[in-house]
């Protein structure tokens, strides 16, 4: 209960002092107690912040736009946030993006079908060219179409130059050039002029935020890439595709992400894009492309030689057959030209039988064709026929009518011409023919002889001697006498082999006409002397001497030409007494070799002239051998006449 | 080597094509005055500091009204020359519009007036003191003549230490 009361009284003096202390503190504070107290308010109440800060957060936005540290942190939120809404309500997105997507969809599409018709063109333009004919081969080869092979062809590139010019000032920021390249004469004039043509047709044409994408330049294309602050304009050789505008468009992103703020506060000062170089030359090695020609160019080699190979073998088959056919034709020649053979039927469809008709007289037709290899690989079938050629049809009358060997057969067109001698039996058979042989019309007899009865007579008929040789018979033996050439004498033995009655023949009283002739020669020539003087000089008249001696030894050795007799011709020195012995032997030496050397100077061959020298003058009693002379000593060995014929 | 877009501007034949070929050294045809509206040469031009700047001058076809494609081409350009003829005082009319449309198109910029063709001595009506009144925010006003060259290279050279070292002037 007292605490009660004790209570009330304690509160009714908290309240007075209370009171007294809130007195207290108007006094000390005065009026900045009741903003201290709206701003205890203030913190105490939790929405009040949050609408203080929604109605700073734009400004605090707007200022902090540019900070990256700002940026980086919103980056995130954004993110999940966009994600979500995505995730939660996608169409919303879908309306609010559409009308950007709309057109970046079709400019998508757009570049599409550009790069789809380029290609198409490129294929079209290819297809009917030269090389789209060695591409069409190539697609034939790989069993690839030929439009990969044009595209794989055709998608060859390289990215020369690469220019980076600024869109507001139109001046050259950067520039990236390829090895090979030369720098133009003025990249900036040509930059801002590049940039006037854009801003020119920007106006002029499109009116919008499009201009110039590409100029054909010849072989080279020039690409003119715009950023919103900057344009990539990239000079290409040879066919590029659409997907370098893709990758030369990231660049040029990437380039207005890194300097942004650099391109907006570029007023013609280069130094801040220090960095700019390598992204440039990263346009030209990304799109650098070896060319295959060289490749292409290469694998020609093996082709080529497969190609040499292939001729070769072509060309070897076709000379190897064409010397098969040269012996097949001339074969079939032969057998055209024999007779008694006809070709009726040649390799009909290329094969190789061949039908012929031959005569049981003619030669057999593989013989005929003198080539066995094509005898062997041809099939010859023959049908037997009689034949009416001339050398058939006189063997066939040699058979019928069996002449004698003197009397010889020929035809005359169909005229049987019998000429020669043949017993008169014969003769009367033939003459009694009733029927002639089969193709010969008529027969012509007037050449044709009885053959003689009298031994005597058919011998002198058949060895026809010269005149002054004398026959005679003594029992069926013929015995010859006189004179008679060597080359006569020679061929009795054969004229008289087969003369039908005669049992013998004796010509050993025959004399040789050519051996008597030469023995007279030597007669003159025997003992002929040539005069010297006092030494082993010839006297003048020796001269018509030395001729004639000359012109006889060269007859002498003609008709040993003909009639092989020995000849042996000495030639003589002699001197007087005068001197001594020694002297006289050395000019009988002298004196023989001078004579062998006069006759050699007048056409004689020395080799059968032997020098001899004569005898001193002691114990010689020939006169001769005491004179101041030389003589010649010729012997002739006569041949043996050959035997003619004994039975 | 700093670079800087400079243009060439004025009414129809004042002589600004003729003052640039005084100048620099022609890279392209005069046709794409015709054809384009305009032609870039460059020139490297020596300051009196040592420095050395290169200029890319656009040769901006004669206009007495700023059209969309003309303040095209001014975009950029860090300073430029205004011509007028002194035999025509008309231009000088000229040269204050283009120089209200490029500083109210884009922003205020150096710019050096040129009274040019001042070789007429008897035909010359207009004098700089009216240029002066007319175009005070100018960095200087030159009477040029590109028969004797009188002040041609001066003009480049004022306006390339000007565009170097002097914040654009307000209107």
């Amino acid at each position: 209960m007292s605490d009660s009361r004790l209570g009330v009284a304690d509160a009714a003096g908290s309240a007075a002092d209370r009171a007294a202390l809130e007195q207290v503190r108007g006094l000390l504070l005065g009026e900045d107690r009741a903003r201290l107290i709206a701003l205890q308010q203030r913190l105490e109440d939790p929405e009040r912040p949050v609408a203080e800060l929604a109605g700073a957060l734009s400004d605090a936005v707007r200022l902090r736009a540019e900070d990256e540290r700002f940026i980086a942190a919103l980056q995130r939120p954004v993110d999940q946030c966009i994600q979500h809404s995505v995730e939660r309500n996608p169409q919303g997105l879908a309306d609010a993006l559409f009308p950007v997507m709309g057109p970046a969809i079709r400019r998508a599409i757009s570049e599409a079908l550009k790069g789809i018709v380029q290609s198409i063109n490129q294929a079209v333009e290819h297809s009917i060219s030269v090389k789209g004919l060695r591409w069409r081969i190539e697609a034939w080869r790989s069993g690839t179409s030929f439009a990969e092979v044009v595209l794989k062809n055709t998608l060859l590139y390289r990215v020369d130059a690469a220019y980076l010019i600024h869109n507001d000032t139109g001046l050259l920021i950067e520039h990236a050039l390829a090895e090979t390249q030369t720098t133009l004469k003025d990249e900036d004039a040509m930059s801002a002029m590049l940039t006037a043509i854009q801003d020119f047709i920007q106006d002029s044409f499109t009116g919008a935020n499009e201009g110039l994408e590409s100029v054909e330049i010849g072989g080279r294309s020039l690409w003119v890439l715009r950023g919103p602050k900057a344009t990539l304009a990239c000079v290409i050789t040879g066919m590029p595709p659409r997907s370098l505008r893709e990758q030369l468009a990231d660049t040029l992103r990437d380039l207005h992400l890194s300097y942004r703020k650099q391109f907006e506060a570029f007023d013609g000062d280069k130094s801040p894009f220090a960095g700019v170089e390598p992204l440039l030359q990263d346009c030209l090695t990304l799109a650098y492309r070896e060319s295959s020609e060289d490749k292409a160019r290469v694998s020609w080699l093996p082709w080529l030689l497969v190609g040499l190979l292939l001729v070769s073998g072509l060309g070897w088959l076709g000379w190897t057959q064409y010397l098969w056919d040269q012996r097949l034709d001339a074969a079939r020649s032969r057998l055209e030209q024999a007779p008694g053979l006809v070709v009726v039927n040649w390799r009909p469809s290329g094969g190789r039988r061949v039908l012929l008709l031959a005569d049981p007289l003619a030669e057999s037709p593989a013989v005929v064709m003198a080539d066995a290899e094509v005898a062997a690989w041809l099939d010859l079938q023959t049908r037997p026929y009689l034949s009416a050629d001339a050398p058939i049809l006189l063997q066939r009358l040699r058979q019928q009518l069996a002449p004698p060997a003197t009397v010889t057969l020929n035809l005359s067109g169909a005229v049987l011409h019998v000429d020669g001698q043949a017993p008169e039996a014969w003769i009367q058979g033939l003459s009694a023919l009733q029927v002639l042989p089969l193709g010969v019309d008529r027969m012509d007899l007037s050449a044709l002889n009885r053959e003689a009865t009298d031994l005597l007579a058919r011998v002198q008929a058949a060895i026809d001697p010269p005149t002054g040789v004398e026959l005679t018979l003594d029992a069926a033996v013929l015995s010859l006498t006189g004179v008679a050439s060597w080359d006569w004498i020679n061929g009795l033995a054969e004229s008289v082999a087969e003369l039908p009655g005669l049992v013998g023949c004796d010509n050993q009283r025959l004399v040789v006409a050519e051996l008597r002739q030469a023995e007279a020669i030597v007669q003159d020539l025997n003992g002929m002397l040539f005069a010297f003087g006092e030494s082993n000089k010839l006297l003048p008249d020796a001269g018509p001497r030395l001729d004639q001696a000359a012109a006889q030894i060269s007859e002498l050795l003609a008709l040993q030409q003909t009639v092989p007799f020995g000849l042996e011709i000495d030639v003589i020195g002699f001197s007087d007494q005068t001197g001594t012995e020694r002297w006289r032997a050395w000019l009988r030496e002298r004196r023989a070799e001078q004579v062998i050397r006069q006759l050699g100077e007048r056409g004689v061959p020395t080799a059968i002239l032997h020098p001899l020298p004569g005898p001193g003058f002691e114990p010689s009693d020939d006169l001769a051998a005491v004179a101041e002379q030389a003589q010649l000593r010729v012997q002739l060995q006569p041949v043996p006449l050959p035997p003619c014929w004994v039975r | 080597m700093e670079s800087r877009k400079i243009c060439i501007l004025g009414d129809f034949a004042v002589g600004k094509t003729s003052l640039v070929q005084r100048f620099v050294n022609n890279q392209f045809s005069d046709k794409y005055l015709t054809t384009l509206g305009v032609k870039v040469d460059t020139k490297q031009v020596a300051l009196d500091d040592g420095r050395a700047l290169k200029l890319a001058i656009w040769d901006v076809a004669g206009t007495d009204t700023p059209t969309q494609l003309f303040l095209r081409y001014t975009r950029g350009a860090a300073g430029y020359l205004l011509v007028a003829d002194r035999t025509r005082p008309e231009t000088l009319e000229a040269c204050v519009r283009l120089r209200d449309a490029v500083a109210g198109t884009l922003r205020p910029l150096p710019y050096v007036f040129l009274g040019n063709k001042s070789d007429l001595v008897d035909q010359c009506r207009l004098q700089q003191g009216i240029a002066q009144a007319r175009l005070p925010d100018a960095l200087d006003w030159l009477e040029t003549s590109v028969l004797t060259g009188e002040h041609v290279e001066l003009a480049f050279r004022r306006l390339a230490a000007g565009m170097l070292s002097k914040p654009p002037s307000q209107v």
